[in-house]
């Protein structure tokens, strides 16, 4: 079956119809050999029917023949002897037509070769029969009868001649005519029988009249066999042929008598001549009508030839033209039909191609055409679709490109699908997101926990037993930020907001939307409002503490910082990058004594800028120096000098207020006495040492001093209350008072500045300094100490400290050192006093410039 | 409905069962870490467990892990300050069902009840 399936229309068209062609053939085959066959035989018939009637024509004579045998014989040869040469004449003649006709033996079938075989066989003993006759070697009896066998045996091979056909009406005929001769065949016999009789002049015996009587029933019989089969025309030529003149009734009558009369003797008055001749005559009418008949048969038997022969050839004809015309009829037919599915074909393929604008026009209103035409508005149907679907494709393209947000879906294998907003490309700043598994993606920008509870989560987003406000809450990724490197391989941060929804029909959850926004405009803005609000409170700060502290200082103190830290920048650009040691030294002094003065001032904020600074600096005393290392340094104090400067033109705005609201105009003494008493007072709070600072300035400090003065002294009261003066109880087992007293002179003598310092603490403890230098790797035994020069030597070192504590004030032994950097500076020299457990004393001087000098005898 | 909380400091069970008794179910017990609560959980056999994920003796995450393999679908909601996502969702894993960041006020409590118990 699957063969024949896939077959062309024309192979299975051409399969199915072969059987019934072949069929259709076999039959016209069959009908047409019939037609031809029955015209043969018809044509045999025919043939076999007029070789039938030259045998009759021979029994006829040889009918004759045994009547003028019988009546030469009973004669002994006186009668009959002319007649029967004659008439054996006549025989000849009609054997010698019959001969003729079986010469072409072809022509007759071979049944009829058979009979003609069997007649030729009874032909062969006429002539011995003759010559029996000749010599009187037969009876007459038996030549009657020799010569009655040979006839019936004639006439029963003319019917089978003639019968030898399965045409009715030929058939018919035949048997008509054969019934006819048998008839006229009695006759003959009767002839021969009367004529013997009537030669005796009577019966001879019983049997000869039983004979006779048979003789004439079977003729009746006959006869009336004749006329039931035979046709209406024959009969009718019968009955003619019966009205003839020849036809002598005397005679006849007399028969008829004779045989009512049979047995009486001499009642048969018929001459046998006359009645030989007069039932000759009779006999020769029924031969003219049996020729007759017989050509009737002929005619009919060939007329029939002549019809079938001709139904063969229109058979022929009408079946081959039938024929071509249905193989004709069928293959257009079938053309069609594969020109119009070749048709649709074509225009499918286009169509399925995407060519809409084709047209398909089949006409015909059958299957196929109903089909071209449910074709035709499935594809306009298609095409509207199509359109449709364009449009919405479009439509979402529109809507992905233009959103803001990173959309896209993921499948429960967690990849990316392929559908997603353009902006996930801008965001990722990469394309190809399609079929990306979204854990992998995330890998490289996420730190392992985050990574492990990511997957944690995907993998719960899928499971419907969790319900999604729950895992919403756990999303590790909500917030995150994701670094990634650039084409120039800069490393690039963005901060990213991704939120999670759930995609399900009822229970089963098929997909995730993802969506990430780009949250970095949006984080950094945040932080610039956190930085500018830090700004903002140390701005605050700044403006409290400038409020809070005495603006005269507070100026100084600025205009002094910033020079001086214009010094360490100046430096710095000086050095040919030799003598970093000394820059460093220089800075980590200059930076401490800074930071000292703003901690006196309370300027808390600076103090710890400086603090950070000094650690800064600290780290690189001892390090092996390159320029760039002091870099980071420049910079912060390019901070710090950009703040002071906010703070001095804050402080001048704030001055220029309050000098408009007061006239509080102090004198610069007691702005300065202020100040070092409110940091000696600050110091001596968070040391909890208790002092009593008194300060008798009776010489005007130039103005050029004053900052450098109050720096010298602010150092020496921080050293004094940090390392000099011990705690109170101490103090008090001393037997000194609680208080602490420390005592500044400044008088005016010989075009000098004295500057005299004195404290009641411990002194300097000898002990402790040597073993603090020792331990400080500044000398390597005690034994380099032997004078009280040497300790106070060591006292001005940089670098040295008795104290191990760390604090704002104090914290290096820088303090000695800044004193005399600062005594250097302005060309002044100091001596130190001091006895050991008792009293501390430092004596300042300064040369001063009478010329510059403002004198104002003022306190 | 019975239901078991499960925290080791005091003011929180306190805060929780205070805002509870406003709620319908039944409160059936408290425990302050994880061993106690596995007790109180074979002996009460609540239906909801409130846990907290850090505690001494047995951690909230380990206490889960047993309940759920005692009695499958006992629904317990883990209520912690902890912001450590990974550690949330190691909850989830374990068969937690619902999420809770303290400090808890009663509306998102009873809220994120009634999603645990799909009364909604």
């Amino acid at each position: 079956m699957k063969t024949l399936r896939n077959l062309s229309i024309r192979q299975k068209f051409l399969i199915t119809l072969l059987p019934l062609v072949l069929a259709t053939i076999y039959f016209a085959y069959s009908e047409i050999s019939y037609n031809l066959s029955t015209s043969n035989e018809l044509r045999q018939v025919s043939s076999s029917i007029n070789l039938a009637a030259s045998i009759s024509n021979v029994v006829h004579e040889f009918q004759r023949e045994r009547g003028a045998s019988s009546g030469y014989l009973t004669s002994q040869g006186q009668a009959f002897s002319e007649e029967l040469q004659r008439i054996r004449k006549a025989a000849d003649n009609r054997i010698d037509e019959y001969q003729l006709r079986t010469t072409d033996i072809s022509q007759y079938s071979a049944y009829a070769q058979n009979v003609i075989s069997d007649q030729n066989e009874i032909f062969g003993r006429l002539e011995d029969l003759r010559q029996d006759v000749n010599i009187f070697k037969v009876t007459a009896a038996e030549e009657i009868r020799l010569f009655t066998e040979m006839n019936t045996a004639s006439i029963n091979n003319m019917k089978r001649l003639g019968l030898n056909t399965e045409n009715k009406v030929v058939y018919n005929e035949v048997l008509s005519l054969v019934n006819f001769i048998q008839s006229k065949e009695r006759s003959g016999i009767e002839r021969a029988l009367l004529t013997q009789v009537f030669t005796l002049g009577h019966f001879p015996d019983r049997a000869t009249y039983r004979q006779f009587s048979n003789l004439v029933s079977e003729q009746q019989t006959f006869l009336r066999e004749f006329e039931s089969l035979a046709p209406a025309t024959w009969n009718a030529s019968y009955s003619k042929a019966l009205e003839t003149d020849a036809f002598n009734e005397d005679v006849f009558n007399k028969v008829e008598e004779a045989r009512l009369h049979a047995f009486e003797q001499d009642s048969l008055t018929v001459d046998p001549n006359t009645w030989f001749e007069t039932i000759t005559g009779k006999i020769n009418i029924l031969k003219e009508v049996e020729d007759i008949l017989v050509a009737h048969v002929v005619d009919d038997a060939n007329q029939l030839a002549a019809q079938a022969q001709n139904l063969f050839f229109v058979f022929l004809v009408a079946i081959t033209l039938l024929g071509l015309l249905v193989v004709f009829l069928i293959a257009s037919v079938v053309r069609k039909i594969i020109s119009n599915i070749r048709d649709l074909e074509v225009y499918a393929s286009k169509v399925s191609k995407g060519d809409f604008k084709s047209n398909i026009n089949i006409e015909s209103q059958d299957e196929i055409g109903t089909f071209s035409r449910t074709l035709t508005s499935m594809v306009s149907n298609i095409q509207e679709t199509q359109s449709t679907l364009r449009n919405t494709i479009r439509q979402s393209e529109v809507i992905f490109e233009t959103v803001d947000q990173g959309i896209f879906l993921l499948n429960k294998r967690f990849e990316i699908g392929s559908l997603y907003s353009t902006a996930l490309e801008k965001i990722f700043e990469t394309g190809n997101f399609t079929g990306e598994n979204f854990v992998q993606f995330m890998r490289p920008k996420l730190v392992t926990r985050d990574l492990d509870a990511l997957e944690l989560f995907m993998k719960h987003l899928f499971n419907p037993d969790v319900k999604e406000k729950v895992l919403n809450k756990l999303n590790p990724i909500e917030n995150v930020e994701i670094f990634f490197s650039r084409e120039d391989e800069s490393l690039q941060s963005k901060h990213v907001r991704i939120t999670f929804s759930r995609i399900q029909e009822g229970d089963d959850i098929q997909n995730i939307l993802v969506t990430i926004i780009d949250e970095t405009e949006n984080v950094l803005l945040q932080k610039e409002i956190e930085e500018s609000e830090e700004k903002n409170k140390q701005e605050m700060e700044l403006m409290l503490s400038i409020l809070k502290v005495d603006p005269g200082a507070l100026g100084g103190y600025l205009l002094s910082a910033q020079e001086t830290l214009d010094q360490i920048s100046d430096r710095y650009e000086a050095d040919d990058k030799k003598n970093f040691k000394e820059l460093i030294d220089f800075t980590y002094r200059t930076i401490h004594t800074l930071k000292s003065n703003a901690s006196i001032i309370d300027l808390k904020m600076l103090a710890t800028r400086f603090h950070d600074i000094e650690n800064m600096v600290a780290k690189l005393v001892d390090k092996e120096l390159i320029g760039d290392d002091f870099i980071p340094v420049l910079f912060e104090i390019k901070e710090i000098k950009q703040l002071m400067g906010e703070m001095a033109s804050l402080l001048d705005r704030v001055l220029e207020v309050s000098q408009r609201a007061t006239e509080n105009v102090k004198t610069d003494h007691t702005d300065f006495i202020q100040t070092l008493k409110r940091g000696a007072q600050n110091i001596s709070r968070d040391l909890k040492k208790q002092v009593d600072l008194q300060i008798d300035a009776q010489g005007q400090i130039p103005e050029k001093y004053k900052i450098d003065i109050k720096d010298i002294l602010t150092q020496l009261v921080r050293n004094s209350l940090v390392h000099g003066i011990e705690h109170q109880d101490e103090r008090t087992q001393l037997g000194k008072p609680e208080k602490a007293s420390i005592k500044i002179e400044i008088t005016e003598k010989n075009s000098s500045l004295f500057i005299n310092y004195m404290d009641d603490g411990k002194g300097l403890d000898e002990r402790a300094i040597g073993e603090k230098a020792i331990a400080d790797n500044i000398i390597s035994s005690s034994s380099e100490l032997s004078t009280p020069e040497d300790y106070k030597k060591l006292l001005f070192r940089s670098g040295f400290t008795t104290s191990m504590e760390l604090s704002h004030h104090a914290g290096r032994g820088q303090g000695m050192n800044v004193v005399q950097s600062l005594t250097d500076k302005n060309d002044g020299s100091i001596d130190i006093n001091y006895k050991t457990g008792e009293f501390f004393e430092l004596t300042l001087q300064l040369p001063l410039d009478h010329s510059n000098q403002e004198v104002r005898q003022s306190a | 409905m019975k239901l078991l909380i499960v925290d080791d400091s005091l003011t929180m069970r306190d805060i929780i069962e205070g805002h509870m008794t406003n709620y319908n179910i039944d409160i059936v017990g408290t425990a302050k870490n994880g061993v106690e609560a596995i007790e109180m959980f074979k002996d009460k056999q609540p239906d909801v467990v409130t846990m907290d994920i850090t505690m001494p003796e047995m951690d909230g995450i380990t206490c889960l892990e047993n309940m759920i393999s005692i009695k499958p679908n006992t629904k317990i909601m883990m209520i912690t300050a902890l912001n450590d996502k990974y550690t949330g969702l190691q909850a989830i894993e374990k068969g937690a069902r619902g999420f809770l960041y303290k400090p808890v006020n009663p509306d998102d409590l009873f809220e994120a009840f009634d999603e645990l118990l799909d009364r909604v």
